[in-house]
Order: structure tokens, then sequence, then C-alpha cells
């Protein structure tokens, strides 16, 4: 038996070397692959430690407090990157296809179903009215801007809030500011005396003696700017978190809009003191004297609907108003089968009414669109603080079914009346009772009841239905032609509350600025501000509670109420 | 020069007198004014008032308010005097509400067309507003009513007041229309606020038995207590289902005062209005009767009351028989008791007629006028005529010894229980006289014409009355029968009582037809002195 071993086939030789050869060129890619990696990571790391160029305030920059105040406020524009929301020209200068052109910003489009959106945007049932101001419109606009014109005091520049009684809020005030801005933007008034009379007001405002050397008084003299008590004799009250929230509003209305007047209007800001207005968790706090003491107590202030208007208008200046901006604790009542939201907060235990009015939703859906402070791009028909245009809507609903009910015109307000008791809340809700018509003092005041004139005109612009036509042709010619737009008129027939307020015309102005702009609030176009960098070389900001500029983590959260949604579906 | 100097000061004095007489409705429809201030709402209006915050959200408003609950109503007021006074605590229906006019402290109390306001700082005065010619206005505590005049445009006389004071609601009534009823709920309190403004918040003029806030806010608000202006007014008159004590007439007097403003400001003033002599000597006359009829008030009965009743058949009939007229004779005793405690109060409301004749009489005299047109309608007839002293007196007199003329209870006393005193309205022929004359329905219609409106009038079936002379001469005597435990149904309210409105303010224990089964009664409201 032959044991050699039989030699190699040819192909046989050919395998093994092919296989050699794969083996090589593994080895040899193993080894290229090694080199590179390390030539990356040599290159890489050489790179990190030689270190990339920081732009101060800028990506990689850990941000000393020093700089802190440079960095830009985050706007959903900056961190989704989408476009900023135009800023509407004057109506006398808008092109006449200006509508035409910008009606998809405007109005949703038609497969855009009505709802909360991913995001918990809302979408509306109901369309705004959109459009140039008619003949009659226009009148009613310049009829309440007379109100100003008579009213407005050439010492100080401040508005009375009522009538030629020289005292006003900073509630008022805001409202004097909207109707100037409304008159400009409608071209009632031409620059030279836009500019007149909002430097007289800001000047005032920045001589202005504090509340304690922190906030603005709650009322103040018309004629000399002095602080004074309700019976406008001087003296001081305390401040009130939901005057000033409203009034924050509208100052960055002004500063977004126009940007000259931004030092100025910071310079104002910046010499309040925000140490006791709003705590860490975000809540408001008002100011008033001990009466025992005379010491100052800060108690918790606002009440669904007003305090979230307001929580938005601090938001607006960086500051953090989380549980204010939040609508628990909320309850709702059952009216004509709407479940209309009201405060949760026991007035018993509280003593503070909880009053579902109209006008701090209508003035969220005017000047803020029912959007967070932090959206600057989103259209108009989406409402990014979702939950607000909802609550919004059922307020609505409810008052049209109270017409289609029972044939009682519905728009509802806080508002003066002409004598005693000079001032009533006619609520859709308070106290338990639905429809509740109440004094200050608590007094079930039916008589006063009426149709406000400012929510009437609010509610046309904001929900385009029949409905909201008949409250218009109410109240259109509500008006006298010398002194402006009456307050209302008695639901029972007593006719029209014969009494004019900074408020109402104000409103009403507002109203019809939004008809052709929209929402008012413009995003704010500048860079840096003066009022996030001020003081950044002493303590002037610790003490006085003066915030950064907000990041996106510091933004208030869209929300949409499980509760609320559970409540209409059943 | 002189000449000027006059002349010019009439005028002023005159416009001044119209400034101070205007009714100062709409006075403060200019609007909220600082310079309105005429109120400290931190002077207590009332025990258990207290002074707080309006919660304002405007410019303008007052500060404070005042709100507290006096007499079972709840009532709030800001430093301009206005003021709401009403039973819920909301204050949203049926109350008076209070508009001052600032300069004069004048203040108008309204309720839909009744309009209480101060004339000068002295006289509250009445105006019921709107109100037709033929319509006839009644006081009513819901179960009869007295007719107050219709033209009121009145200085508020003890009379008229005291007929509001007790009632719980005005009727309007006119030809053709459906009644108009408003409640007089806040009367009393709306009275004494007015006054009370116009005086400048002076404690002093609170009415007796006025609930007066011991010491002001500023002292200390725990220290609060009811503190009675008199001995007298120690206690208010208390409601309750309690069984009437009977009392002897001069006790009932005795009993703390009740809220009667003019009772109250007479017995300020008494010094001056001394009756005559001769108006005393009746008095002391009457006051003998009365005693006379007390003493002969349970022989009375028991002759009376097996004579009411039918004679049954039979033992078990008899047995019956004996206990009916046992219950027939409790029950005409007490009738006989009630009717004695009608003429006291009606004494003491003749001897309170008697000080007002003197006090006109003297103003007869002094001014050479006549007693003015502001007396109520139903007086006129009496302070019209020339010898206002003497007719009212005899008048008083003749009244008295008619209804001592009822203590001799008729058959119909032994069945009282059974409806001779009657709900007004009722049904079952139990007519009221003054609706009889209004509508000119039923038997009772034409006696009741003979009856000066709003006289006392006994109120009987026409079966039990007997012919309408007879009813005519017996006067006069309206039995109430309302009125527990409050004159609203409220708890803690004063009984109410009855009363005329011929110059006689009498008091009578309430009752309700179930009581008047049941045979029970309810404390005597005494009568203020």
């Amino acid at each position: 038996m032959d044991c050699r071993p039989e030699p190699d086939s040819p192909e046989e030789r050919r395998r093994r070397l092919i296989g050699w050869l794969f083996l090589a060129v593994g080895l040899l890619a193993l080894v290229g692959l090694g080199l590179g990696t390390a030539w990356f990571a040599r290159v890489l790391f050489k790179r990190l430690e030689e270190g990339a160029p920081i732009v101060a305030g800028a990506e990689g920059d850990r941000i000393p407090p020093l700089l802190r105040g440079s960095m830009p406020a985050a706007t959903t524009s900056l961190v989704y990157g989408e476009p900023r929301r135009p800023r509407p020209p004057r109506m006398c200068e808008m092109p006449p296809d200006y509508f035409d052109k910008h009606r998809d910003l405007f109005f949703a489009p038609e497969d855009a179903y009505p709802g909360y959106t991913r995001r918990n945007g809302y979408v509306r049932p109901y369309r705004e009215r959109r459009g140039f101001l008619t003949e009659r419109e226009m009148r009613a606009a310049r009829v309440a801007w007379k109100y100003f014109e008579n009213f407005t005091q050439e010492t100080t520049g401040l508005a009375n809030s009522v009538g030629n009684y020289p005292s006003t809020t900073l509630w008022d005030t805001a409202s004097y500011i909207s109707g100037l801005v409304a008159a400009y933007e409608l071209c009632i008034i031409d620059k030279p005396e836009f500019d007149r009379r909002i430097f007289a007001l800001l000047t005032t405002f920045k001589t202005l003696e504090l509340f304690r050397g922190e906030l603005p008084n709650k009322v103040y003299h018309t004629r000399t700017g002095a602080k004074v008590d309700y019976t406008n004799k001087p003296g001081e009250i305390g401040f009130s978190s939901l005057d000033i929230g409203r009034f924050l509003v509208w100052m960055r209305i002004l500063k977004n809009r126009y940007p000259y007047l931004a030092n100025t209007i910071d310079s104002v800001l910046l010499k309040w003191d925000f140490s006791h207005v709003i705590d860490k968790e975000g809540i408001l706090y008002g100011g008033h004297v001990d009466k025992e003491t005379g010491g100052t107590l800060y108690s918790q202030e606002g009440r669904l609907g007003y305090e979230e208007y307001a929580a938005k208008g601090f938001a607006l200046w960086g500051f953090r108003p989380y549980l204010a901006h939040r609508a628990e604790p909320f309850l709702t009542a059952s009216i004509f089968n709407i479940p209309v939201p009201y405060d949760g907060r026991d007035p018993r235990v509280f003593h503070s009414q909880n009053y579902v009015v109209t006008e701090s939703y209508i003035q969220d859906g005017l000047e803020l669109g029912w959007d967070l402070p932090q959206d600057d791009s989103s259209p108009d028909w989406l409402h990014s603080d979702g939950w607000r245009a909802e609550f919004a809507d059922r307020i609505y609903r409810v008052q049209e079914a109270r017409y289609f009910k029972t044939g009682y015109l519905t728009a509802r307000s806080e508002h003066n009346v002409k004598g005693p008791p000079y001032f009533t809340y006619d609520t859709i809700f308070s106290d338990g009772y639905p429809w509740n018509t109440v004094t200050p003092r608590g007094d079930y005041s039916p008589d006063h009841a009426a149709i406000a004139s400012k929510a009437a005109l609010g509610m046309w612009v904001l929900w385009d239905t029949p409905y909201t036509d008949l409250l218009y042709d109410a109240i259109i010619e509500l008006f006298d032609p010398e002194k402006g737009f009456y307050e209302g008129l008695y639901e029972r027939g007593q006719g029209k509350i014969g009494i004019f307020t900074a408020n109402n015309n104000g409103v009403i102005l507002a109203a019809l600025l939004h008809k052709v702009q929209g929402r008012i609030l413009t995003p704010y176009t500048g860079g840096s501000e003066v009022w996030y960098t001020a003081f950044r070389d002493r303590d002037t900001r610790k003490r006085k509670n003066l915030p950064d500029p907000p990041q996106k983590e510091d933004w208030l959260p869209a929300l949409r109420y499980r509760t609320m949604m559970e409540a209409e579906e059943s | 020069m002189k000449t000027t100097i006059r002349i010019t000061t009439c005028v002023g004095i005159a416009l001044l007198s119209i400034g101070l007489n205007a009714p100062p409705t709409g006075a403060q429809e200019e609007g909220f004014s600082p310079q309105n201030r005429l109120v400290d709402t931190s002077i207590y209006f009332a025990a258990g008032a207290r002074e707080e915050e309006q919660t304002l959200r405007g410019a303008l408003g007052w500060p404070t308010f005042q709100e507290g609950r006096v007499l079972g109503i709840n009532y709030r007021f800001d430093p301009d005097g206005y003021a709401r006074f009403g039973p819920t605590p909301t204050l949203d229906s049926d109350f008076f509400e209070v508009l001052c006019h600032p300069a004069t402290r004048l203040c108008t109390a309204t309720k839909q067309p009744i309009q209480l306001w101060m004339q000068d700082r002295e006289t509250p005065r009445l105006t019921i507003r709107g109100i037709a010619r033929n319509t006839r206005v009644y006081a009513s505590d819901g179960t009869s009513r007295i007719e107050l005049p219709a033209d009121l445009l009145a200085e508020l006389t003890p009379s008229v007041e005291q007929a509001l004071l007790n009632a719980s609601e005005l009727v309007l009534e006119t030809e053709g229309e459906a009644p108009q009823k408003i409640s007089l709920a806040g009367f009393i309190p709306a009275l004494v606020y007015i006054q009370w403004v116009a005086k400048g918040q002076d404690p002093s003029i609170f009415p007796a038995g006025w609930p007066v806030a011991q010491t002001g806010p500023s002292d200390d608000k725990q220290k609060l207590s009811l503190a009675p202006k008199t001995p007298d007014a120690a206690a208010e008159p208390t409601g309750g289902e309690t069984a009437l004590d009977l009392q002897p007439p001069a006790r009932v007097r005795s009993a703390p005062a009740p809220l009667l403003w003019h009772s109250w400001r007479r017995e300020k003033t008494s010094g001056s209005s001394a009756a005559t002599s001769r108006d005393v000597a009746n008095t002391d006359r009457l006051e003998g009767l009365l005693k006379i009829c007390e003493t002969l008030a349970p022989a009375g009965a028991a002759r009376i009351a097996p004579a009411a009743q039918p004679e049954p058949d039979g033992a078990a009939g008899k047995a019956e028989t004996a206990a009916k007229g046992g219950a027939a004779g409790e029950r005409s005793i007490r009738e006989l008791q009630w009717a004695v405690l009608k003429l006291s109060i009606m004494i003491s409301a003749m001897e309170r007629q008697l000080q007002k004749t003197a006090t006109n009489g003297r103003r007869e005299e002094e001014d050479g006028t006549k007693v003015t047109q502001d007396a109520p309608e139903v007086f006129r007839e009496q302070v019209q005529e020339p010898a206002v002293t003497r007719s009212v007196t005899d008048d008083r007199l003749r009244l008295l010894l008619g209804a001592l003329s009822e203590i001799r209870l008729p058959p119909s006393a032994s069945s009282a229980g059974d409806g001779a005193v009657t709900r007004s309205g009722d049904k079952g022929g139990k007519t009221d006289i003054g609706k009889g004359r209004d509508t000119g329905q039923g038997p009772d219609s034409a006696g009741a014409s003979a009856v000066p409106a709003g006289a006392l009038v006994t109120d009987r079936t026409s079966q039990e009355a007997g012919s309408v002379e007879e009813r005519s001469r017996k006067v006069i005597i309206e039995i109430r029968l309302t009125g527990f435990p409050g004159r609203d149904g409220r708890e803690g309210d004063p009984p109410v009582s009855a009363r005329g409105t011929d110059g006689i303010s009498a008091l009578l224990p309430s009752r309700s037809d179930a009581d008047a089964v049941n045979n029970d009664f309810f404390p005597l409201e005494p009568v203020g002195r």
C-alpha cells in the first residue's frame, strides 16, 4: 500500500494561493482601519485640544452672569427655525389686496380640523373677522378715540379712567395705550401726535412715585401724577399684579412695534422692584397696606381668566409665572349644557370672588391671539396657548346660547355704572350663580346687567357669527360723538349706561385694530435688550428679581385639560 | 339798601328751604365724587355690624363699607350713604335702596313705588309714586289690611307709621287691575337709617329697643353687645309660639317698648304735650271700666258659654254637651280675656291720640291754621272738625263703649274657634270688610261701606254678625290671625299685631286658623310708650 500523500493538483494549489491572498488583504485592511482611526482620533482630539473659537453668549459658551443678558430670548422662530410673523403695516399703508395676499395667515385651511394639535395648540371652529374697516367701523374708531382726546391730561399724559374724574389705574392706562396704538395704526392720528402722547406718558411713568418703592400704586391722580387712594386723595393703597400684568402686555406691544421706544420703556420698568410680585413657583401677588400695622401685606391675586392673562404679561418680560398661567384649580358650571370654567378657589375661604366675565378672554384673544408668550411664528388661526382659546370659545358659546334660549342679548363684562355702586361685575357665573351681577361689596344687582360695549365689539371681531352681528348692531352706534362710547346697554331696558371710560373705549379701539391687523402683539425684531442687560455689574438685578432672557426650558407649557374634554364629550 | 338785603335774604332762605325740602332722588346721578362722603363706615349702625373693604378693580369707588343684620334685616352701606336693606344676605331682592344727598345729608329709601325720605333733619316722609287716582292703598300683613291715604305725600304720622311698621306689605288696588303687593321688609331699619344719617350718625336717635353697638371698631370689634337705650328696652319683643301670658293691662303697658319711632320720640318730648284734664279724666274713666270688665269676665263667660251650644239628645249627648260646654266655656273665657286686652290696648292708643290732639290744638292756636293736609285721608274727617279735642276724645269713648258691648260675648263668641275670628279673604263667607268694600261683593258690602276707611273692624260671618245696622253699631275691632312666628315667617321677628288706622293703634295677639282651632295664643306685643 502506498502511504505517500498524493501530489497537489493544480486546482488545489490555486485555491491555497487565493486563501493566502485573502488573508493578506484582510490583515492589510485591518491595519489600515486601525491607522485611519488613530489618525482621525488624533485629528479630532487635537482640534478639541486646541479649542474651537466660542462666541460669547453663543453656542458652547457657559455664559457667565455678566453676559447672560446679551442672549436673545428664545422664541419659536429661533428654536424651531420657523419664519417670524410679519409686522402688519398701518391700515392706510396697506395695499388694497393685502388681505387676499395674506389669507392663509389669517384663516385656517379648509381641511384644518378644529381641535387640539400635537403641540397642544388649538384650532377654533370659529373664524375671526378680518379686513379693512368699513365707514361705520371707522366712525366708531374715531368716536372711541374722542374719549382720549377729551380726557387725557396735558400735564402728565395720563388719561382719566372714568370721564372727567382725574384718576387712573395701570389697567386703564394700558387701555389708553391700546387706544393710542390703535388710533395710530388705524391712521386716526399721525406719528407726531402718537410720539407726543406716548413720550409724555412714559416720562410720567418714569417719575411716578411707587408704592413703597416697589411697584406702581393701584391708583394715580391724572393731573398731578401723585399716588392716591380710591377717593383720589394723596395716599397709597398697594399694587395690583393683574393691573401690572396688563400694563406689561402693552409695554411689550409698544416695544416690539416701535423699537425706538425700547430704551424708554426699559428704563421705566427697570425702576420697578419685582421681588414680591411673583415668587419662584410663578404665583402672582398683590400688595396692600396692613390696616393694623401699616406694613405691607402680599396676597395671591387673580382668578381664572384674569390671572392667566396677567401671567402672560409677566412672561413676555422674561418672568416665569408657571402656576399663575395654569388653569388649575378650576371647576366647570354647566350652563345651557356648556361647561363653563370658573376658578375653583372657594370665595368663602379666600375672600376673593371668582367672577367669570368676557373681558380677560377677549383681551387675550385681541392682543396675544391666545398664543403663548414665546410664540412669534404661528399663524393667526392657530392658537398655541390652546386651552385659553378653547375656554374663550366656551365663554362665547354660553352667551350665544343664552340669547337663543332666553332672548337676552348677552355680552358680559365688568363695567362702570353711573351713580352708586359705580362699578359692577356683570358675570356669566359667580358665587354659585349663573348670570350673576354683583357690586364690589357683594350686593346682587341685576338691574345693572348690561350688554357691555367692549365685550360686544370684542366678540364681534373674534367670533364671526350671526349672533355677534346682532351684538354689533346693538352697540356700534351707542356713543356720544363728542365723548366716546357709552359703557353699555342695560339689559332690562333702562337704556344706555351713561358713562364713558378709558377701558371701554380702549378695548373697542383694540378690537377694531385686531380686525385690521390680527394679533396686536408683533414679534420682537431687535437683538439684546436693555431690560436684560442693565445692572449686570451690580446686585440690582438680584434684589429686584429682574429676569434673564427666557430660554426654551423657561417657556410656559402648552397644555390641554382632559377634564374639560371629558366634560364636553359627556 | 335794607330792602335789597331783606329781599336777598328772603330769596336765599327760600332757595335754601327748597333745597332742603326737595326729595333727594337722583341727587347722586352725577357720578362718583369723594366729596360725597357723609357716613363713617367705622361707626356701627347696629350691634354685630362690621366694616369691610370693597374689592375694587377700577380707579374709583369707596374703599370700605359696613354690613350687618338688624331686626332680621341685612344691610350694607357705603361712605356716601348708599345702602340696601333686605331680608336676603346678598340683598338681591325685596330690598330698600337708599340714596343720599351729599350736601344736605338727606336720604331717600326706595322700594318700587315706595319712597321714604327726610323732609328735613327731623321729619321722615312717605311717598308712593305713580299711583292712579282711583288706587287704594292698604297696609297688610298678608291676612288683614288697613287702608291708607292713596295720595300719600305726607309726614309719616304715628298712625300711618305704626301701620307700616306692623305691616308686612303694601297692597295697591286699582279698579280693573290685579292688586300690586309690595313687601315692607326692611322698612324699619331703612327708616331708622335715614334718620341716623340725617342726624350725623348720632346714636341718640335710635329708637328704644334698637341693638346699639356699644363700642366702635377703633376700640374693639369684639366688644359689641346689645345695649338697650332704656330700661324698658332691655329686651326686644320676642316672637315664638309660647302661650299667651295674660297680664293686667298695666303690666302690659309697662312691658319692653317696641320699635315705634313716634312713640319713642314722644317719650322724649312728653313734657311738652300734656293732655287736658278732661282727657285724663276720660282715660281714667275708661281704665275703670276696663277693670270692671276684667272682674266680670270669668263670670260672664261661664254664663254665656252653655247657652251658646245646642242641646244634644241622650246621655252621651249630655256628656258631649258637658264636654263641649266646658270647652266652649274655656274659649269664651279666652275670648273675653282677649277682648279685655283689646280694650287695654285701645286705651293706650287713645292716650297717645289725646297727646296728639292736644299738640294739634296748641299748634292751631299758635299758627292760626288747621291741621295739615298731610294727615292721611282716613283721619282727615276727624281732624278737620272744629272742636278737634272734644270730638276725638268723645269718639274714642264711644268706640270704647261700643267695644265694651262686645264683651257681652254674643253666641258667636262661644264658637270663636270655628271661625268667628277670621282671616281676611278666607272663603266661606268670612269677608273682610275692607275687601268687601273694595269689591262690592258679599253680604258685608253694604255694612262695610258705613265703616270709615281704615277703621278697626270686627270680622264676622254675616250669620253671626246679624244685621248690617247691628254690625255698624258694634264697631270696630279687626282681629288679625297671623303672625307666627314672625311677620314674614322669619325667625326672630316680633309677633305681628292688629291695628287700626283710625288713630287707634291697637296691638293684639296674633293667631292663625290652626291656632284658632287649638285655642293657642301668642304673646302680646307690648305697647310702646
